[in-house]
């Protein structure tokens, strides 16, 4: 039996990090990839011949600046352009919401909607800021072991509770705010013209099974926020080659360390031996050896596929039974054979380099969710569409363009239906949609795929098709994540950590828990170092 | 993309070197020839005619006008005439600086707020429960500052301004139309500014350089303006000092105290935004302070004989951060934010920002700069402000107009 | 005599607050704009139940106990079946039994671990806020008196309080529950004074919330009750004054002016009115600062709630009881049958300003001709007509309802708010979201019942602990009147910085000491065995 000192369950971006950071520490590592490409959810397809899509993920931000230098990813191929733009088209065909990367360009754009707003924007732009540098940390810490006398994880409760003691009490309760409110009310708060309240709400649904006005995604619209570029926050960029352009980059830097990677090669099963985990089966029945396996798999297949059952204390399993994936969003990928022309901004510009947003208005939106929240998709849903050819033209002939649509909600529980009914009709929902902003879109269509959750579960392996490996609401982060006994990367079995979005500090292109997942895994091996190395 | 002004027309015309710059979302000429020193002389000598739309502009109407004029700004507004001007700031609550600008009034229940920043939301959220509307005139309103010794001759062609004083304003008819013009500017020289509804614009513009061709009138851009103002003392938002609306840490913040507008706080007039923490800065004294530095040219010109160069000193205004240093310890006390070589002065004059136990005149400072590629230390001793104040800036009798500057 | 304490508003806080004050020697005066007291809380009100007072409030002004209303909930179901909670467990668990044999198991854990979370966190409501700029030695006892409490709850227990605090009410319930009416029954007070469904996260926090003051209890005469205690300890009572303005000083409160133009000077001020109505309204509008005002605009007080009362000619015929006598079941809460789903569906539509088409109705008989009933959800502002909405929903349960109706009096948000100068029609002068509780309730730094005036309190359910009626707030702000020194001013009363902050720190310290502490308990063999029944996810 072939071993390693460290395998990882799945090339997503999170274990290929994890791999890097193990193998750059000299550890022998294996990744083990089921699908045939890498890079699990951020992974470049060529699904017709001469478009390459990133199918599931397609922008980045929140990728930690550490991870960019540590692993040196631009030296292997990590390129990420800037997204100029948020455009939110009216469905009246002449107005638009456009914020640009020009100050004074985005004032006299909001100011067709409201003056006020456009001169709060910049304010609220710096609270955000200044809220993010107060949770940014938090981000890269391992959560607190709530278990534990051990000074370090005393000091590092105090250190937070410090942190928020000795802030401005006006941003202390901004903060409170933002933890606990809905998106639409905390920019309630702010912002008077309903436009852009619309627009800007989008960012607290993403990944989310809530509505705008569902308490809770204040948050998620503040973890879009801490997506930063160059350190400036809410800076989103584009990376080229597609999503899989970065996950590309992570495994040629991993592979540089001597990190092996293979694919096709998906994991079975865990072999154990009592509590300690000893290797891996896979699927082909191949056996292999470890002394450590990292999955980066979502907390559910871990716990419940890869472990055989019996071997976790079934109180625990009951508590996971809890925790929520509901996938909520959907995927439709289209090739095109013409730039698409908007009815309120025709032609080129910066608009179709940004991120795009179908969403005219907060009751639109609510209804868009109402629709999931009994069991349906949203027959006029929110998109987020992002034109990549128009920035990086190696993802498609000349001329021609992909069109990636990021789709809200498609619940992964239909009622009374299958996905596997409904898909095209989804499908169509979105086009039609879109069409409206876009009237020549129907015509220029050469290719569609359609992702339903029910398809990324099957295809990419997340249950339920949640994109963030469970949802970021509040009773299941940080030290909540996935759930209390297994929110330290580590797990009830030796030798068995988690490295994917299940864990703190959760999902998006942000390869932090493969970090600290490897980090916390380096501490483990270097106590116990086994006497033949 | 930056837009054009009511005056583009004309200024495009004129704008032979195609030097343009953004300001605060408009085109704005840097500099109208390939040397802007002609536009420096025009302010100083003759006229120079620049164009300040940009500005944003606010009308502040209704019976409690004077009320939220005087909640906003530290100056008391009370205390002005119908149709003066006057110059002040507006604070947070806690005091920093949200923008400096000027204030006219046209009768206490009228009110015309100019500032660099847009200010409207500030005043809409102070006017809560006030009888007072808040219209942002920006877009509607042309502005031309005609500045220099020249500018009082020109303009009395097209309006009475002979007796308009210091930071007054008269409303006037010019070839039919409303005309606001004020004796105020940014050159710290005799000189006015000219207020315009924009769909008149181009033809004020026309009127004004007419009037102006016997007399040397020049279209002047933003550097030539830069450097008056450096002369006159006049501090700029962004450069010398930040509006902390855009502040991350009160660290980056100022008060009115430390950038030198304590004169424009007038504390006995009633409760105003920031009073409070004013009042007690003023008590406690203020941690920085802004003066007025001339830079020791003797030991300039040795730096640059020493690499065998002769000296090269800064033409234009500069703006940016340069640190001062303790001149014993070399600890850092401070830092100069805009600095210019005045052609009238023959002086290397900079404004900064310094500890306060540095702001007593006659102190010497070491301020870094460069010499050709070396970073070096020269000496800077803080000075009065304004550097250039010339008599005529206030003069009411035209006989005065035409002495030169620094008699 | 001069005035040492005025009260604006009459309702059950500012008759408490003035009792207390009262009660140690002060010369109150109560200013009622109405012809008498108690507001929404007097008889006429409509309010079909409260919160029982405060136990501490009862001793001290002699009243006596509140017998809670039993049942709980009787839930007559559109299938003209029902069930119905009592207080009693095992009486409860029989009825649910015949919905759902697996919720009938699992309601006893629940609810003892409701118990114990209530157990937990009722202290609170007795307590000035602690928050985190906390500096007071006061403070500092209240926080560790949290932390000890916070310890004495099992592992599991501390866990579940965490998690409960951010989640859906239909997903914590989901946890134990799974038929769907009584996931409706269950879920119900969560939404008391907010604007958010089921499916809103935040609202399982609500549910708890709702239940420390224990179980609801009749409206009875309990503004008699406290303006009887009052007038006994001198509180004098002025109705028909119309409050025009808050007199203020050189930031100091002097007292208030009234429509009439007459001046009324006292000590301090107390306003029992909610803080958009005395903030935006009463004070002068230069003497708040713009970041004050716009936090007090902010304030979430979006009432959904209408109150619609029934005159009956007698009492109606329930379907669901057939020829049963319906008496029992009539001495508590009713709550007419919508399930789970259903009530998502009302929330849906007053999310879009729509009177909800199945409204979720909750009432009570407060005489058996007299039906009061709390209607959600209704917006603000709305022109449909609830009364016939009401009529329609109730048919389905009450076949006979129209034959022995007289009169239906509707009080729709926009009423409350005119009658009652309640802004927003919100009963509780502020919803009981997270950001409007505790220490952030009404506002971060105020509460403590001060104001950024000078000799001037609030005291009304804006405050901590919110809610209907307990009297809580108002016991609260007399008690931190009477030990705020008057001499000094609000800014002086906070130790220098330093101290400060070595003092926040020891609080901080105290808090996590006794959070960790408590965690570090590994669950005992014996307890879990105990915990077994209930849900909640232990580790």
């Amino acid at each position: 039996m072939k071993t390693y000192d460290a395998i990882i369950v799945g090339g997503g971006h999170n274990g290929l990090v994890a791999a890097g950071y193990l193998a750059r520490a000299g550890l022998k590592v294996l990744v083990c990839e089921k699908r045939y490409v890498l890079g699990g959810c951020s992974a470049t397809e060529e699904i017709y011949p001469g478009f390459k899509f990133s199918v599931c993920s397609y922008v980045v931000s929140l990728l930690r600046p550490e991870i960019i230098r540590d692993l040196e990813l631009p030296r292997h191929g990590l390129e990420i352009l800037p997204l100029p733009s948020t455009f939110c088209p009216q469905p009246d065909g002449k107005r638009s919401i456009l914020r640009t990367d020009d100050s004074m360009e985005s004032y006299r754009n909001v100011a067709q909607f409201s003056r006020r707003d456009a001169e709060v924007l910049p304010r609220f732009a710096r609270q955000m800021t200044r809220i993010c540098r107060f949770v940014k940390p938090i981000l890269s810490m391992v959560p607190p072991d709530m278990d534990s006398w051990n000074p370090n994880e005393l000091l590092k409760l105090l250190e937070l509770g410090r942190g928020f003691r000795t802030m401005d009490p006006e941003l202390r309760y901004d903060v409170i705010k933002l933890f606990t409110m809905s998106a639409v009310d905390y920019l309630e708060d702010w912002f008077e013209s309903p436009e852009l309240i619309a627009s800007m709400s989008v960012s607290g649904i993403i990944g989310t099974f809530l509505g705008v006005r569902s308490p809770g995604t204040a948050y998620v619209l503040l973890h879009h926020y801490m997506g930063e570029i160059d350190g400036v926050f809410r800076a989103w960029g584009l990376p080229v080659g597609g999503t899989g352009g970065i996950s590309l980059s992570i495994a040629r830097a991993a592979q540089a360390f001597g990190a092996e990677i293979r694919t096709e090669a998906g994991v079975k099963q865990l072999l154990l031996k009592g509590d300690q985990v000893r290797g891996v089966v896979l699927e082909n029945g191949e056996e292999i050896g470890a002394r450590a396996v990292l999955s980066s798999a979502d907390p559910f297949v871990t716990f419940k596929k890869l472990v055989p059952e019996g071997q976790l204390d079934p109180r625990l399993l009951d508590s996971l039974k809890h925790y929520k994936f509901r996938g909520s969003s959907g995927k439709v990928n289209m090739a095109v054979d013409r730039l698409p022309e908007f009815t309120c901004l025709p032609g080129m510009g910066k608009h179709l380099k940004g991120d795009i947003s179908i969403a005219p208005s907060v009751d639109y939106l609510e209804r868009a969710y109402d629709d999931a929240k009994y069991g349906n998709f949203s027959r006029r849903p929110f998109i987020n569409v992002v034109v990549p050819t128009v920035s990086d033209p190696s993802m498609a002939p000349p001329g021609k363009h992909v069109i990636s649509c990021f789709v809200q909600y498609a619940p992964y529980q239909l009622k009374d239906k299958s996905w596997d009914d409904e898909r095209e009709s989804f499908g169509d929902a979105v086009v039609d949609t879109l069409a409206e902003y876009i009237p020549g879109l129907k015509k220029s269509i050469l290719f569609r795929q359609v992702l339903t959750p029910l398809d990324m579960e099957r295809e990419f392996g997340i249950t339920e098709g949640n994109i963030f490996h469970g949802e970021l609401s509040l009773e299941q982060m940080f030290f909540l994540r996935p759930i209390a006994a297994w929110a330290r990367y580590r797990t009830p079995l030796q030798g068995l950590y988690q490295c994917g979005s299940g864990v703190h500090p959760g999902g998006g292109i942000m390869g932090a828990p493969g970090q600290i997942g490897a980090r916390e895994v380096l501490k483990d091996l270097k106590q116990k170092r086994p006497a033949h190395r | 993309m930056a837009i054009p002004s009511p005056f583009h027309e004309k200024t495009s015309a004129l704008c032979t070197s195609l030097k343009w710059k953004e300001w605060a979302g408009y085109y704005a000429v840097e500099r109208y020839q390939f040397n802007h020193d002609q536009e420096y002389f025009a302010f100083r000598e003759s006229a120079g005619l620049l164009d300040v739309s940009p500005l944003f502009k606010y009308e502040i109407r209704g019976k409690d006008a004077l009320k939220l004029m005087n909640r906003v700004l530290c100056r008391d507004v009370g205390r002005m005439k119908d149709n003066q001007v006057a110059y002040s700031c507006w604070t947070d609550e806690r005091g920093k600086v949200l923008d400096d600008g000027t204030v006219a009034r046209f009768s206490p229940e009228r009110f015309r707020l100019f500032s660099a920043h847009p200010s409207y939301y500030w005043l809409l959220q102070n006017a809560q429960r006030l009888d007072v509307e808040v219209q942002d005139i920006t877009v509607q309103t042309g502005a031309l500052a005609l500045q220099g010794p020249r500018s009082r001759a020109i303009l009395s062609q097209l309006a009475d301004v002979d007796k308009l004083r210091y930071f007054h304003q008269i409303q006037t008819k010019v070839d039919g139309f409303y005309v606001v013009i004020s004796r105020t500017g940014y050159t710290g020289d005799l000189g006015y500014e000219l207020w315009v509804e924009a769909e008149h614009a181009n033809k004020l513009y026309d009127a004004v350089w007419a009037a102006g061709k016997d007399y040397n009138i020049l279209p002047a851009g933003i550097l030539a303006l830069d450097m008056v103002r450096v002369e006159a003392g006049f501090i700029m938002v962004d450069v010398d000092f930040r509006s902390c609306t855009y502040c991350v840490t009160d660290d980056q913040m100022s008060t009115p105290y430390e950038i030198g507008l304590g004169w424009t706080v007038h504390m006995d007039k009633g409760p105003f935004i920031g009073k409070a923490a004013l009042e007690k800065e003023k008590r406690q004294g203020s941690a920085w302070s802004l003066v007025g530095l001339d830079i020791s040219l003797e030991e300039l010109e040795k730096l640059f004989d020493a690499r065998a160069l002769p000296l090269d000193l800064p033409c234009a205004t500069w703006r940016g951060v340069v640190p001062l240093f303790d001149s014993l310890t070399n600890r850092q006390v401070g830092y100069a934010t805009s600095g210019v070589w005045s052609p009238l002065l023959k002086r290397y004059i900079a404004l900064a920002t310094v500890q306060s136990r540095y702001a007593k005149l006659g102190t010497v400072m070491k301020m870094e700069a460069l010499i050709d590629t070396d970073r070096r230390h020269v000496s800077a001793r803080v000075v009065q402000k304004p550097f250039l104040d010339p008599a005529r800036k206030k003069s009411v009798g035209s006989d005065v107009a035409l002495v030169p500057a620094l008699v | 005599m001069d005035i040492d304490t005025l009260i604006l508003g009459s309702d059950p806080n500012a008759l408490a607050c003035a009792a207390s004050l009262a009660n140690q020697g002060q010369k109150v005066v109560i200013l009622e704009s109405r012809d008498h007291a108690g507001g929404v809380y007097a008889r006429e009100g409509g309010l079909p139940w409260r919160t029982p007072l405060r136990p501490r409030m009862r001793r001290e002004l002699g009243l006596l106990d509140e017998p809670p209303l039993d049942p709980v909930a009787f839930c007559p179901l559109s299938d003209k079946t029902h069930f119905t909670l009592w207080q009693d467990v095992e009486k409860t668990r029989q009825e649910l039994a015949r919905l759902s044999q697996s919720d009938a198991q699992r309601y006893a854990g629940f609810k003892s671990f409701m118990d114990r979370m209530i157990a937990f966190a009722e202290p609170l409501l007795d307590q000035t806020p602690v928050g985190p700029d906390a500096a007071h030695w006061a403070s500092l006892v209240d926080a560790a008196n949290i932390g000890l409490r916070f310890k004495s709850l099992s592992h599991s227990d501390a866990l579940g309080l965490m998690r409960l605090g951010p989640m859906a009410v239909q997903d914590f319930l989901e946890e134990s529950f799974e038929h769907p009416a009584i996931l409706g029954a269950m879920a119900l007070p969560a939404f008391e004074g907010r604007f958010a469904g089921p499916r809103s996260p935040g609202t399982a926090a609500t549910l708890l919330y709702h239940q420390l003051a224990g179980p609801r209890v009749a409206l009875g005469g309990v503004v008699e009750d406290l303006v009887a205690a009052g007038t006994r300890r001198g509180v004098e009572l002025r109705f028909g004054q119309q409050v025009e303005s808050i007199l203020v000083e050189v930031g100091r409160c002097t007292g208030v002016r009234l429509q009439d133009g007459t001046v009324v000077r006292a000590t301090r001020v107390v306003s029992a009115l909610d803080p958009k109505r005395t903030f935006l309204e009463l004070i002068p509008p230069l003497e708040l600062g713009p970041e004050l005002v716009r936090n007090v605009t902010n304030l979430k007080m979006r009432g959904a709630t209408a109150l619609v009362r029934l005159k009956l000619s007698r009492t109606p015929r329930f379907a669901c009881l057939g020829e049963q006598d319906p008496a029992p079941y009539l001495r508590g809460r009713i709550h007419f049958g919508p399930d789970i789903e259903a009530m998502e569906r009302a929330y849906d539509d007053v999310k879009y300003g729509k009177l909800s088409e199945r409204p979720v109705l909750e009432g009570r008989f407060s005489e058996p001709t007299q039906l009061d009933l709390r209607v959600k959800f209704v917006p603000f502002g709305c022109s449909e007509d609830v009364r016939e909405r009401v009529l329609s929903t109730l048919e389905a349960y009450l076949p006979d309802l129209r034959e022995c109706l007289q009169e239906a009096l509707v009080k729709t948000p926009s009423d409350l708010e005119a009658e009652y100068g309640l802004s927003g029609g919100h009963l509780h002068q502020g919803e009981h979201n997270l950001h409007q509780l505790h220490f952030c309730r009404p506002l971060p730094g105020y509460a403590d019942y001060s104001s950024p005036v000078e000799r001037l309190f609030l005291c009304g359910s804006a405050c901590h602990p919110g809610g209907v009626g307990t009297g809580a707030a108002g016991a609260n702000a007399a008690r931190e009147i009477l030990s705020t020194n008057l001499e000094r001013a609000k800014s002086a009363v906070s130790t220098p910085v330093g101290a400060g902050l070595a003092v926040g720190t020891g609080v901080a310290l105290a808090g996590v000491g006794a959070l960790v502490a408590s965690l570090v308990k590994k669950p005992k063999k014996g307890k879990e065995a105990k915990d077994n029944g209930h849900s909640k996810p232990v580790s």
